[in-house]
Parts: C-alpha cells; sequence; structure tokens
C-alpha cells in the first residue's frame, strides 16, 4: 500500500487488507481518488451520468404461455421496455433494429422471437443468426439450446463455422432450426451450397445479425450483398424473411440498417434497463519529459490505479489497445495481486487469440464472480456475456466514441454506481481529449460508411449470386438486387467478355468451372488464422491474425499467455503455424513495421494551370503497390521498459496491389500558399489526415478502408503529395470515386475545417495540434479555400502514358 | 473490335474511353470493366475466344436439332411434367463384351454376395438386373450450385438386352425435365450401381433436383458404390481408386481414345458457344463409364464365388486365385454384414492358401475365423487356431481366442440346459 488508507487502518493480519477493501464503495473510491493529493491533480475532468430507472413491463399479450413460464422460471416475467418494444414488433412481422447499449439484454429481443415462431410453427420455423465472430456465436448456441431445453423440445440450435467438423456437417444442415454462422460462411459455405440447405430456406423466417455497427467500409458493403443473396435465395425456396437486427448506440441507425438491409427498419433504442449512477474520470499521466510532450506509460499508470481500484469486493476490466499490454499488464497485476488482497488466479488476461475453452472459463468466472479482474483487448467489448462490472479501466481511447461506450457499458449493476476511468496516453488524439473532454461525451459524431452498391464489390457479388441461381431479368425490377446500378450491364459483361456467363433470352445463367465465392474476399479480415503451438505438448495455445502474426509471432518473439512467457522458435508463415516453448523471460518484445508506397503507373490525371502557365494542382488516379514489411524487434524489460537489446526480423513482406487517388500541387503553389519550411509536413499531414476522414461521407466507406501517405515531395511526382489508397487487393473503385468527385471532397474538408470550433485542430478536423502542428488548421484551410476557388482541374493525357 | 480494345485498355483507346466515362446509364465504367477483366479471367481458361453465338435450340417433334449440324447426333425429344428435354439411346446384345466380360455376367450375380461385398444387409434387395446403372458428367467437381449435369447416362437391362439412356442438357433451361426425368427413373427401379456415386453424383443431381423442387428419389434407393468394394478388395494391390484402374485391373477393359474427365465441362462449353467442340467423346466415355459399372460388379459378385467351380468366373485371369489378403478382406466384409459362415469360410481361406501370406494376414484371418468360430460355436476349430497363434508367436492372440472358447463353451452349457429345462 503505498496510500494512506483513510477509511480503516489495515491490520497487519493476513486478509486485513481484504477486509478493508471490500468495504470500500465506488464512490468512496472515487472521493479516495480525488483526495489523493498525487492523483487528483491527474484527473482533469470527472463527470457524472445520474442513474437510470428501470422501465419493464410483462408481455403476455404476445408470447406463448410456455415460452413466458420460461423466462419467468429465470426472473424474466417482466421485460425492459426495449426488449417488450422490439419483440413487439418483430412478432408483427417487422424488421427491427435494436441499438443500446452493451448488456442492456438485447439478446433476448431476438431470441423471444425466435422461439416464439418455433412455438407457432409446430417447430417449422427456421433462423440463421449473423455474428461477427466466432467465439460469440458459441456463446449464444449455448444460451439458445439451454432455453430450447427448459422449453422441452428436440429443437436445434448450432454453430456452423472452419471449426464445425464435416462428419456433422450433414445432420446440422437437415435438423438445425437455428443456424448461429458468420458472414464468411455464408458467404462461402452456406449460399453457393444452398441445395444442401433448401431445409433452411424454404422456411427461413427470421435473420439475426448481431452487432451490426461492425458491418460498415468495404466489409460491411460487402456483407449488405451478401444479405442480397440470402434474400435472393430464399425467395426461390419460397420465403421472405424478416430481420432483426442489433447494435451499439449509433447516429442515424435507421440509415445503416436501411443500407445493410435494403429494408425499411422499426429503430429501438431507448434502454429500459435500469442503471446506477454512473462516473467518469479521465486520467492524464504525469509528464515525464515536458519539451518532448512524452508522458509515463499509461500501462504502468494502469498498474498504479489498481492498487485503489482492484479489491476482493469488486470486479474490475481493463481494456488495452493492444494484444501485448494485455499480456503485460496481466503479469504485472498477477504479481501484486497480494497488494490487491486477492489470489493471482482471481487475475486474468482476455483475448481474441486464446482457445475456446480458455475463453469460456473466464467467461464463466466473471459471470459467477470468481474472476475479480479481467485484461482485456476488444475481444470484450461485444456482447458476450460476462455481466456487469464495477469498475472500467480504458488503457488508451479506443480509436471511437462507439468503441468507447461500448467498453464503458461493461459497468454498471443494477441500482449501483459505477466508475470508468480513461487513461489518456501521450499520442495526440487522447492527448486532445484530455483536454477537451466534452468530445467523448457529446452525441456520437462517426456516422458509419456503407455502400450496398460500390460497383466492384456489386459486380463480384453478382457473379457469386448468378452462380447460385440464374439470374433473370424480371428480379431486376423486383428482387433483391432491385435498385442496384447496371445490374444488366454486369450480367452482360460477365457473359459477353469474361464468358463467366451463358445469356439465354431473359436469363443469364453461370457457364463456367468455377466457384465463384472462393476468389471473392468480404474484406474485413476473415478467419485466416496462425496458430500457435507448444513444441513439446504439441498442442495449440492460442491461435492469431494474419496481420497481427507478422508483429506478434516472428522468429525470437515473446508470446505471453496469462502473463506467462513463451519464445517463438520457428514461424512457418505459408503454412500459418508458429511453434513457441515456454521459456522464463524477463522481456517483452515490440516489433516495428515499415511501409513503403511506390506508384507503379499513373492512369488519369485532371490539372489546373495558374495565369502564368505554370502547374497549380493536379489530382491523378494510379496503380500503387504497398509494402509492409516487420523490420526489427525490440527487446523490453518487464517493469524497467529498458531496451536491452534490437533484432532484425526475416519475414517477406506483405503486398497490396492497388489503385489510389493523389493530390499534387507545385512547388511554386506550395510556395505561394505559405506551405514552407518546418511547417510543411505537419500541415500537409493535417490536411490528408481530413482528407481522409472526409473522403467516407462520399465513398460510403470507412476511414479505415483508405491507406493514407502524404510526402512533401514524392520521389515519384517530384512535389507534395498526398495519396489514399484502397486498402483491399486490386481496389474496390474508391480511388475513381475520389477522383470524379475531387472538388465536392475538397468542398467539404473546407467547410468541416470552416466550421470547426476548435483552435489549432482536433480529431474531428485535421488532427490534434501535436500531429499537424501550430499552423497545420490554418494552412490546410488556406490550402483548401485555394483548390476550391477558380476553374475546375480539367482531365489531361498523364505525363509518361502514350 | 473497338469496344472490346477499350475494355482491354489498349493505349491508343485512351481518348475514347474517357470520352465515353460518364456518358449514360447502360454503359459500364471504363475503370470497372478493367478491374473485372485482371480479376475474372483466370476461371475459363480452356474456353476458346471465338465470338459467341447462343445456339440454335428448337425441338423438333420426335428429332432435336440442337445447334445446327453440329449438335450430338441421335438426340430424341421426351417430354415430362417439368417440359422438355433430350437423350440418346443405345443397346446393347447380352453377349456384348466389354473388355474381357460379357455383359450378362452381371445377370448371373446373386443377391447375397452383393450384400457381403457392399457390405451391407440391405443389397440382398438388389438385383445387377434390375438395378440402373448411374453416372453423370458434370461442368466442375468442386460443387455448388452453378454446376450442372449436363449428361446423365442411365443403363439397365431389358430382358432382350442392355439400354443405355444418356439425357443430355442442349442448354441450362433443359434442367428441369432433364432431372424430373432422372427422378422418375431412379425412383422407378429403386436400384442403384454407380462408382463413387453416394459421395459424387448422387449428391451433384439430388442438390439440383432441391433447386428446382423435385422430390429426390434417393433416400429409400438401394444403392451399391463399387468404389468402396474396390478399395476393399484390392486396396492393397492395384487400386488408385479410380474406375479406370479397376476396369482393367477386374475386367480387362482398356480404353483407346478417352477423353479425360477434366475436358467434359469445355466440350460443353463450346458446343453451347457454337464453337466445335469434343461432345462426341464425352458421349463415348460416359457409355464406357457405365458399360464398366456392369462388368466391374458382375466380376465382384463373382469374386464371392471364387472358389465355387459353379460360378463362370472371368475370362480376365485375374480373379482366378484369391490371394490371401484379398480373401482376408472378405472376411471382414462378412464381419461387418454379420454372416459368420461367410467369413469363416474366408478367413479359413486366407489361412489354407499355403505359405506366401504374411504373418499380419494370418494374425488378421486367425483372429476373424475365431470370432466367426465363436458365434457358430465350433469350439474344437477354436483349439485348433489357438495352437497356430502360438506357433505364430502371437501369445496374446491366443490368449484372446482362449478366451472366445471359454465364452463359446459357457453360452454352449447355458443353451443345453435352457435345453434341458
Amino acid at each position: 500500500m503505498t496510500q494512506p488508507e483513510s477509511t480503516a487502518v489495515p491490520s497487519p493480519e493476513e486478509g486485513g487488507a481484504r477486509l478493508s477493501r471490500s468495504r470500500r464503495t465506488v464512490p468512496e473510491l472515487e472521493a479516495l481518488l480525488r483526495a489523493d493529493p498525487e492523483l487528483a491533480p491527474r484527473f482533469p475532468h470527472w463527470q457524472r451520468v445520474p442513474a437510470r430507472a428501470e422501465r419493464s413491463r410483462a408481455l403476455n399479450a404476445v408470447l406463448d404461455p410456455r415460452l413466458r413460464e420460461v423466462l419467468a422460471a429465470r426472473g424474466q416475467s417482466r421485460l425492459y421496455e426495449h426488449q417488450a418494444r422490439a419483440i413487439e414488433l418483430a412478432l408483427e412481422g417487422r424488421d427491427v433494429l435494436i441499438a443500446t447499449p452493451t448488456a442492456s439484454g438485447k439478446t433476448l429481443c431476438y431470441v423471444a422471437p425466435l422461439l416464439q415462431r418455433l412455438l407457432e410453427s409446430d417447430g417449422a420455423a427456421r433462423a440463421i443468426a449473423l455474428f461477427p465472430t466466432k467465439a460469440l456465436s458459441q456463446d449464444q448456441s449455448s444460451g439458445l439450446n439451454a432455453l430450447i431445453g427448459a422449453l422441452g423440445f428436440d429443437w436445434h440450435s448450432f454453430t456452423y463455422d472452419g471449426d464445425t467438423p464435416p462428419s456433422v456437417r450433414r445432420t446440422l444442415r437437415d435438423d438445425g432450426h437455428i443456424v448461429l454462422t458468420n458472414p464468411w460462411m455464408l458467404h462461402a459455405g452456406i449460399l453457393p451450397n444452398h441445395a444442401k440447405w433448401s431445409e433452411l430456406f424454404a422456411n427461413l423466417r427470421t435473420i439475426v445479425i448481431d452487432e451490426v455497427h461492425t458491418l460498415s467500409g468495404v466489409f460491411g458493403s460487402s456483407v449488405a450483398n451478401v444479405l442480397r443473396r440470402l434474400l435472393r435465395i430464399a425467395a426461390h425456396y419460397g420465403s421472405h424473411p424478416r430481420f432483426i437486427l442489433c447494435s451499439a448506440t449509433l447516429r442515424d441507425a435507421a440509415a445503416h440498417a436501411r443500407r445493410l438491409t435494403g429494408r425499411d427498419v422499426a429503430v429501438v433504442d431507448e434502454d429500459g434497463s435500469p442503471s446506477g449512477e454512473r462516473v467518469f474520470g479521465v486520467y492524464n499521466p504525469p509528464l515525464l519529459d515536458a519539451v518532448a510532450g512524452l508522458r509515463a506509460n499509461a500501462l504502468e499508470e494502469a498498474r498504479r490505479l489498481a492498487k485503489h481500484l482492484c479489491g476482493p469486493a469488486r470486479q474490475v476490466i481493463f481494456f488495452c489497445q493492444q494484444r501485448t499490454g494485455v499480456e503485460v499488464l496481466t503479469r504485472y497485476l498477477k504479481e501484486s495481486a497480494a497488494e490487491f488482497g486477492l489470489a493471482p488466479d482471481e487475475i486474468r488476461g482476455y483475448r481474441g487469440g486464446y482457445l475456446p475453452l480458455h475463453r469460456r472459463e473466464i467467461e464463466e468466472g466473471l459471470r459467477q464472480g470468481s474472476v475479480k479482474v479481467v485484461v482485456s483487448t476488444n475481444a470484450l467489448e461485444l456482447g458476450i456475456d460476462i455481466g456487469r462490472l464495477d469498475v472500467a479501466v480504458l488503457v488508451g481511447y479506443p480509436g471511437s466514441q462507439a468503441s468507447f461506450w461500448q467498453r464503458a457499458g461493461r459497468v454498471g449493476r443494477r441500482g449501483q454506481p459505477s466508475l470508468t476511468v480513461l487513461i489518456t496516453r501521450s499520442d495526440p488524439l487522447d492527448q486532445y481529449l484530455s483536454a477537451h473532454p466534452d468530445y467523448l461525451f457529446s452525441a456520437p459524431r462517426e456516422r458509419l460508411g456503407l455502400d450496398p452498391d460500390n460497383l466492384v464489390i456489386l459486380s463480384e457479388q453478382v457473379k457469386c449470386a448468378s452462380f447460385e441461381l440464374p439470374f433473370r431479368e424480371s428480379e431486376l425490377g423486383s428482387g433483391s438486387f432491385r435498385g442496384a446500378p447496371h445490374v444488366p450491364e454486369i450480367l452482360d459483361y460477365l457473359a459477353e467478355e469474361s464468358k463467366l456467363l451463358l445469356r439465354r433470352g431473359d436469363t443469364w445463367h453461370w457457364m463456367a468451372d468455377a466457384y465463384p465465392a472462393q476468389d471473392v474476399t468480404l474484406a474485413g479480415g476473415g478467419p485466416d488464422n496462425v496458430l500457435i503451438l507448444d513444441v513439446e505438448t504439441k498442442k495449440a495455445i492460442g491461435e492469431i491474425d494474419r496481420e497481427g502474426s507478422l508483429t506478434t509471432v516472428h522468429e525470437g518473439a515473446i508470446y505471453q499467455v496469462q502473463g506467462e512467457t513463451w519464445k517463438v522458435e520457428r514461424f512457418d508463415y505459408q503454412n500459418r503455424r508458429a511453434y513457441v516453448r515456454a521459456v522464463e523471460s524477463d522481456y517483452f518484445t515490440e516489433a516495428e513495421v515499415d511501409t513503403t508506397l511506390r506508384v507503379l503507373r499513373q492512369e488519369k490525371q485532371a490539372l489546373r494551370e495558374r495565369a502564368d502557365g505554370i502547374e497549380d494542382y493536379a489530382v491523378h488516379t494510379g496503380e500503387v503497390h504497398v509494402t509492409t514489411v516487420a523490420t526489427q524487434y525490440k527487446k523490453i524489460r518487464f517493469y524497467t521498459r529498458e531496451n536491452v537489446g534490437t533484432e532484425a526480423i526475416h519475414l517477406p513482406p506483405e503486398e497490396l496491389d492497388t489503385q489510389s487517388f493523389v493530390l499534387t500541387i507545385s512547388n511554386e503553389t506550395a510556395q505561394a500558399l505559405g506551405l514552407v519550411g518546418s511547417e510543411r509536413g505537419a500541415a500537409w499531414r493535417g490536411a490528408g489526415g481530413l482528407l481522409r476522414r472526409v473522403a467516407p461521407l462520399f465513398l460510403r466507406c470507412q476511414p479505415q478502408d483508405l491507406g493514407l501517405s502524404t510526402e512533401v515531395r514524392s520521389t515519384h511526382f517530384l512535389r507534395p503529395a498526398i495519396v489514399l489508397y484502397d486498402r483491399v487487393q486490386g481496389g474496390v473503385g474508391l480511388a475513381e470515386v475520389l477522383f470524379e468527385n475531387h472538388r465536392d471532397v475538397f468542398e467539404a474538408a473546407l467547410e468541416v475545417v470552416a466550421r470547426c470550433e476548435c483552435k489549432h485542430g482536433c480529431p474531428a478536423c485535421v488532427g490534434p495540434r501535436a500531429e499537424c502542428g501550430q499552423q497545420g488548421k490554418l494552412a490546410t484551410r488556406r490550402l483548401l479555400e485555394h483548390l476550391v476557388s477558380g476553374a475546375v482541374a480539367r482531365r489531361v493525357q498523364p505525363e509518361g502514358v502514350a | 473490335m473497338d469496344r472490346l480494345r477499350r475494355l482491354r485498355r489498349e493505349p491508343d483507346s485512351q481518348a475514347a474511353a474517357s470520352a465515353a466515362l460518364p456518358s449514360g446509364p447502360r454503359e459500364l465504367p471504363e475503370w470497372l470493366r478493367a478491374r473485372l477483366d485482371k480479376h475474372g479471367s483466370d476461371a475459363v481458361s480452356n474456353l476458346g475466344s471465338n465470338a459467341v453465338s447462343s445456339p440454335e435450340n428448337t425441338v423438333g417433334n420426335t428429332r432435336c436439332a440442337a445447334s445446327g449440324a453440329d449438335a450430338p447426333r441421335e438426340l430424341v425429344a421426351f417430354e415430362g411434367a417439368r417440359g422438355t428435354a433430350c437423350a440418346r439411346v443405345t443397346r446393347f446384345a447380352l453377349d456384348h463384351r466389354h473388355g474381357k466380360v460379357e455383359l450378362r455376367g452381371a445377370l448371373r450375380a446373386r443377391a447375397s454376395d452383393l450384400a457381403l461385398i457392399g457390405v451391407e444387409r440391405r443389397l440382398a434387395g438388389l438385383s445387377l438386373e434390375r438395378a440402373l446403372y448411374l453416372d453423370i458428367e458434370t461442368t466442375g467437381l468442386a460443387g455448388g450450385a452453378g454446376t450442372k449435369a449436363f449428361l446423365v447416362g442411365i443403363g439397365r437391362f431389358d430382358g432382350a438386352g442392355f439400354e443405355l439412356w444418356q439425357g443430355f442438357l442442349r442448354g441450362p433451361e433443359d434442367e428441369p425435365a432433364l432431372l424430373d426425368e432422372c427422378a422418375r427413373r431412379v425412383a422407378e427401379a429403386g436400384a442403384l450401381v454407380s462408382f463413387f456415386g453416394k459421395s459424387f453424383d448422387r449428391h451433384r443431381l439430388e442438390d439440383k433436383m432441391r433447386v428446382h423442387g423435385i422430390a429426390s428419389p434417393f433416400e429409400s434407393c438401394l444403392h451399391l458404390d463399387l468404389y468402396h468394394p474396390c478399395r476393399r478388395l484390392f486396396g492393397a494391390e492395384s487400386s488408385n481408386g479410380r474406375l479406370a484402374t479397376m476396369e482393367w485391373s477386374i475386367a480387362g477393359v482398356a480404353r483407346a481414345h478417352d477423353l479425360p474427365g477434366a475436358f467434359a465441362p469445355a466440350a460443353w462449353y463450346d458446343y453451347l458457344a457454337g464453337r466445335s467442340h469434343r461432345l462426341e467423346e464425352v458421349f463415348e466415355h460416359n457409355r464406357d463409364d457405365i458399360l464398366s459399372l456392369v462388368v466391374i460388379a458382375a466380376a465382384l459378385a463373382d469374386l464371392a464365388r471364387a472358389d465355387d467351380p459353379a460360378a463362370a468366373l472371368v475370362a480376365t485371369g485375374a480373379l482366378a486365385a484369391v490371394p490371401p489378403a484379398r480373401a482376408l478382406a472378405l472376411a471382414r466384409c462378412a464381419e461387418r454384414v454379420g454372416d459368420w459362415q461367410e467369413c469363416w469360410r474366408w478367413s479359413k481361406r486366407a489361412l489354407e492358401s499355403g505359405g506366401e501370406e504374411s504373418a499380419d494376414v494370418v494374425a488378421g484371418a486367425l483372429a476373424l475365423a475365431a470370432r466367426a468360430c465363436e458365434e457358430r460355436g465350433e469350439i474344437e476349430a477354436l483349439d485348433e487356431l489357438c495352437a497356430r497363434a502360438r506357433v505364430l508367436g502371437s501369445s496374446e492372440l491366443a490368449e484372446r481366442i482362449e478366451r472366445r472358447k471359454s465364452r463359446a463353451l459357457r453360452r454352449s452349457r447355458a443353451r443345453a440346459a435352457e435345453r434341458g429345462a
């Protein structure tokens, strides 16, 4: 104990600390933090959200008595208002979106209608439920089966994913009433083989999609088309299912749902679940180096706060941004367990790469209360059921308001106050928030981008759809692809040029020895994971996605699970296997990644000249090659963070060939606008960042779908350049749309800067000052004003193209 | 041609392309075409690049003129509940030789032998005389809804001879009619013989039937899939799991100019596109596959009677002597269907074939023979087997046989007591 106790003098006996801690309530914790002479000044902001009363009612009229009985036995004879409303709407045959925070009981909103439909139809009704992760679908499956068991029927819900053994797939296809799966499996496994699922499609009444806020950008646009295919197949077998969608609180949720499903949905977004008072504290670590703006490490600060927050009477969750962070903090906390009055086993790490059984055990421990402290990545941000906890500590801002609120939603028990602490890191965005905490607590400002009519995605998906069923002209007016642009032209092109289809009269038939879904990616990561194997036991100890594997399981890396360390002996990149051996390591590793962009070919160009005939600015499209390579890793000692060695990583680079949109200004114009000197790089970066944030409004994608590279002197163009590139292999046409609409994009960007009330830049415009410099906002504004005044750039032949 | 060049983004078309870019809604943007070209072309590498012209597909009264001069010959239209489609019908005499075996060999097969080699008691209800012989040609092996069976071969004995019916898709629109007719034929016969058909042919047809809302006839159908018996009985010797290998080693069938199956999809696509095609070879390939089903089924059934001089076996010589390993495989089949008489007969046979068998085969045969003896209550024979196991040097096996003997003894005493009571 480093701090004097105000509430009780710790007894010297074993368990004394435990006892005194158990008496401390959340308000007392807050008081303690605010009174502490060392910590209090580090909290620039406290915010209180008052308690919310429960609004609930019984739902007798619409639910089958057998279902009511089962729910009553689980203490759910009364439902929260939002649950009751959602269930009523769904049973009226409406498409419904429930947009309420984590742990508000969204699951029941779709489970009850599914079971009601099964009861009404004597077990004939079928449903598909989509989840963004395997873990979530497995979680839901066990819950559903327990309810079905309680109803006493021989109905089945099951998860169908890459882990489902082929031997049981057939039984599942024929006998499953509720199929829980993910978008990738639906796209590549179920839809192209719909005949095998004809029983399901012929009786499909409901499509559940959980966490629809994760379906955005290129990934979401692909999924929207997968849903078009799904509805098309259902219609072929004579069924017209309704949607039940669940999401986190969203800005303009109805519009997002409409773009995703093509339907007008009824939105239920008023949370009727009770919550105690919620207290938020923003914690800014002390400055270590005022000149460089370097602050104490956020993980170390989390450890410091843990001493006050953790204890036997509370459940505390820590959210880290990275897997390594989870492991390092878990190790720290386990080693200090005695100080908290806890056993090391009461403190657990949790992240996506753990094996399913391991995760289940931790989730169960959280629900039962035997796990007192959990350290997690965003893996616990989604709707896995762990009950509500008491205190949340966010080690770093998660990057979006939606994520912030999802994480904060993990705490707040019925009628009890909760505490959420955000530890801001040294980076500009976090520092901006610690200076402007109201940004966090205002209405959501992020809008999810999604474009079901993106022509590249649409074409690829039309290809998959025509494999599944012949495409008839009549569908264009009434089917699930109605209203999508250019569909007949795409079909004709696939027939005449690609020779994949054969047109006979008003019908296009698939006509090739190929399985198109295999070659069409949905983006969004996918389930293409690297398995981590212990060389001694030959057993898997975890898994990791392909992108993360480059920096986590390269040879020599220290891989951690629950704070224990393994050293990677061999990384079989080709076969997605990493072989590790248990070691006692006093250091962990951090890899560095280098991204380089090369312009391969310029395609289109438009430019404007000044009155004196000198080039002013130009926009281009072109093919670029982006190489990402893990270059080296540092060995960092636990606690001291001392760098004890650096070694090279030998892995092949990840290559991306894609399309880009480029803005260049001539050196003369840069001079004239005052974009010179040391400010230039920062200002140019600010302008690039702003365009990247604004472009999705036109592209209906997410900022993450675009890569950005800004150079004050591009080696290709020999002048300042901003390159925005499509982050999907081959591109999905984002660069083209930007090129065609560049003037509108510049105007919108200017409007954002001009309207923004910040002084020197903020995350909502050019980025925080620390990132874009003192002059960043001003210079960006000047640049944009220049670009949108006067004539529009005209098309020319690109240089160097014959 | 101009448009094509533009689509392929050849340099001289730049100006034209940019002029056309923002044009009317009926044109695909040029960049999109480029993107589709880049990512869609390898799927159809086996197609020619000739201009496409849709074939005529008018149906005559009896004869089908499918695509002018180039249509497969001798197609006859048939009409069913789901429309019209075509088939070619070819007849063979009962003494037609396929390889070294006459088709009529199949007519001598005993049902119990089929149940034995097929390891399924139900198959005792299947008659090679009344079953259908099924083999299909598809547009791909991957499966999925886009894969079509464009040629469905169904053979059957009709008293006077053997009739081969080859239903053919003149175009995708014929699919429902063809599938409906297949379903009708299969349901009527109620019994099928195929090679790998339980895993492939059945599912391709069944999937497409479900798509078209045609009731599947397969669920209640007896189905002898020759792939598995071939693997079981010839696994160690010559089987690589391919029909061509089996038909050669079992029935001496050698195909002279066989079109590899992988070319079949291209042949059909060429035909649809009005190009010169190799469909005739696909018809022949399918015909030979079906005739092979008949002679392999006949040979395997005969094999189960290899020591029966009355079985007019097999001219090939390949089956004349039953090697111990195959005798053991037959004993295993018998064990799985619980036919203890056959199990005893074939395990004894494996043990009697003198000297050349490996220790593994002997041990396996002893264990099976002991099991058969226990089931049949042949206690003296168990003594003999036990002694042989000791000669072999396997005391563990000998002990197992001893235990079987004690169980058999207890059981026979209990039965005696029951009778006494």
